[in-house]
């Protein structure tokens, strides 16, 4: 999947990407990095199709019913149970199995009965990845999954994400935490002042802003075009 | 297909009807006016004052049924995002829609039978008048979606679910209010009931009312004009955006 010399203006004039060019590797988890304003979710949004996707410019992503999208607010329908909302996504997928709360994912059982609107942040986070990575579909989008999670959750659902790439599906995720992805299973981009400005593995891009750490290698690599 | 879109409408049964408040306005508001008006004095509960008064209620019911329950609630579902996660759930935003207006139907039809009891022991009615609330109900299951396909041009347009209720309500009234219009010219009419779902409700009931002589043209039209909104409908739930108005995903 590759987007090349994509451009667009937002209708308040700024220009959001500008000849814009992504590499994303099909056997990694490919994870979206950038200073907040920078056109992350927008460009999840035109990878989606959400935002009419130019054919010329978007090149090897699958078509719609072929994405799973988790949104950053992760709305979802405050009055429904969580078993009432995994089950009515579990007849949706066709899986011809009877679902019960038992097979929830751990910590989520115990509020089974719970109301979506009653949960917390984090709670509604888990709940919608773990939905979004029982869809069958080629390719997963995952804007800040980790956001709101506590670090065993985000470590949790970061594995689920990984686990995904793992058997063949096509990933990419924004963040804007470090701490699970250090490996070169991850291919990240730097996506800053309308272009990608770094396209690498962990390693590499701890080599390229001459550190050991992360997120010191994010503000270097911040510093050096914003 | 249509396992996905059972699965969906059982979902949204069950949170529709976890909200009662939903009765009050398509329910509760008008049975109770009408009943005010029936025991007031000069009310007169002839056949006649029957079929003049009572598909006036009907349209009420449908209109705000379906602007309130189907329409409105698209709206919203879209301004918070739920329509964007949904429709990447199914796989399709028809279904959404449709997911949502199966269950009206048959709630905007419980409605209306329980407001029927009233009227009909209110006017005490005859056989005849009781075959014409029953035509008239049967009939509301094809009217109530072609009413929905009616009001989803409003999906095309960028409202913001704080405007949403002033314009519906002024929706609501007008249609109300130019709904018993009737012109001489059958392309003035054609005209008033393609624009106005309120008068093609009316005119479609009256079509039901026994006695009342059937012209074949007015029912083609309605016909038309039904068909007409179906298929321009589905291709604007196809193309409505999935993108709030006011706030990001």
């Amino acid at each position: 999947m590759e987007i090349t010399h994509f451009s667009c203006q937002l209708p308040d004039g700024r220009q959001l990407y500008d000849d814009l060019n992504a590499n994303f590797a099909d056997d990694k988890v490919n994870v979206l990095l950038g200073p907040n304003g920078a056109g992350k979710t927008t460009l999840l949004d035109f990878i989606s199709t959400v935002n009419p996707r130019p054919a010329e410019n978007f090149v090897g992503f699958p078509d719609f019913k072929q994405i799973a999208y988790q949104l950053q607010g992760v709305p979802f329908m405050a009055e429904a149970t969580v078993f009432q909302t995994f089950k009515m996504v579990m007849a949706i997928e066709n899986t011809n199995q009877q679902f019960s709360i038992a097979d929830l994912p751990d910590g989520l059982t115990k509020v089974a009965n719970t109301k979506f609107g009653k949960l917390s942040g984090g709670q509604k986070r888990l709940v919608i990845i773990d939905i979004i990575s029982r869809l069958n579909r080629e390719l997963y989008l995952f804007d800040e999954p980790e956001s709101g999670l506590d670090p065993k959750m985000a470590n949790r659902a970061i594995g689920k994400i990984h686990e995904l790439n793992q058997q063949g599906k096509k990933v990419i995720m924004t963040s804007h935490q470090f701490q699970n992805i250090t490996s070169d299973d991850y291919n990240l981009l730097f996506l800053e002042n309308g272009k990608i400005r770094f396209t690498g593995t962990p390693a590499e891009f701890l080599e390229d802003q001459r550190t050991d750490n992360l997120v010191d290698a994010y503000i270097k690599q911040d510093g050096m075009t914003g | 297909m249509i396992k996905k879109l059972y699965a969906l409408s059982k979902f949204e049964t069950n949170i529709v009807l976890s909200d009662k408040a939903i009765f009050l306005f398509t329910l509760l508001f008008p049975t109770v006016y009408f009943l005010f008006n029936a025991f007031t004095a000069n009310s007169v509960h002839s056949v006649r004052n029957f079929y003049d008064v009572i598909p006036g209620f009907w349209t009420y019911m449908v209109l705000v049924g379906v602007i309130n329950q189907i329409t409105s609630a698209i709206v919203t579902m879209r301004e918070n995002n739920f329509l964007k996660m949904f429709t990447f759930i199914a796989g399709d935003k028809r279904l959404i829609y449709y997911a949502n207006l199966i269950p009206q139907i048959f709630i905007i039809q419980a409605e209306i039978l329980i407001f029927d009891v009233v009227a009909a022991l209110v006017y005490r009615v005859d056989p005849a008048v009781i075959e014409f609330m029953a035509l008239t109900w049967l009939a509301n299951f094809l009217i109530i979606p072609i009413v929905s396909f009616f009001t989803s041009l409003i999906l095309l347009a960028p409202v913001k679910v704080q405007t949403m209720g002033a314009l519906m309500t002024g929706y609501v009234f007008l249609g109300l209010a130019l709904a018993y219009i009737s012109t001489g010219s059958f392309a003035l009419n054609t005209v008033l009931a393609a624009i106005n779902p309120g008068n093609f409700i009316i005119r479609a009931y009256i079509l039901m009312i026994p006695g009342v002589p059937h012209h074949v043209s007015y029912l083609v039209m309605l016909a038309v004009v039904a068909v007409v909104y179906t298929i321009v409908s589905n291709v604007v739930i196809s193309h409505m955006s999935l993108n709030s108005s006011t706030s990001r995903a």
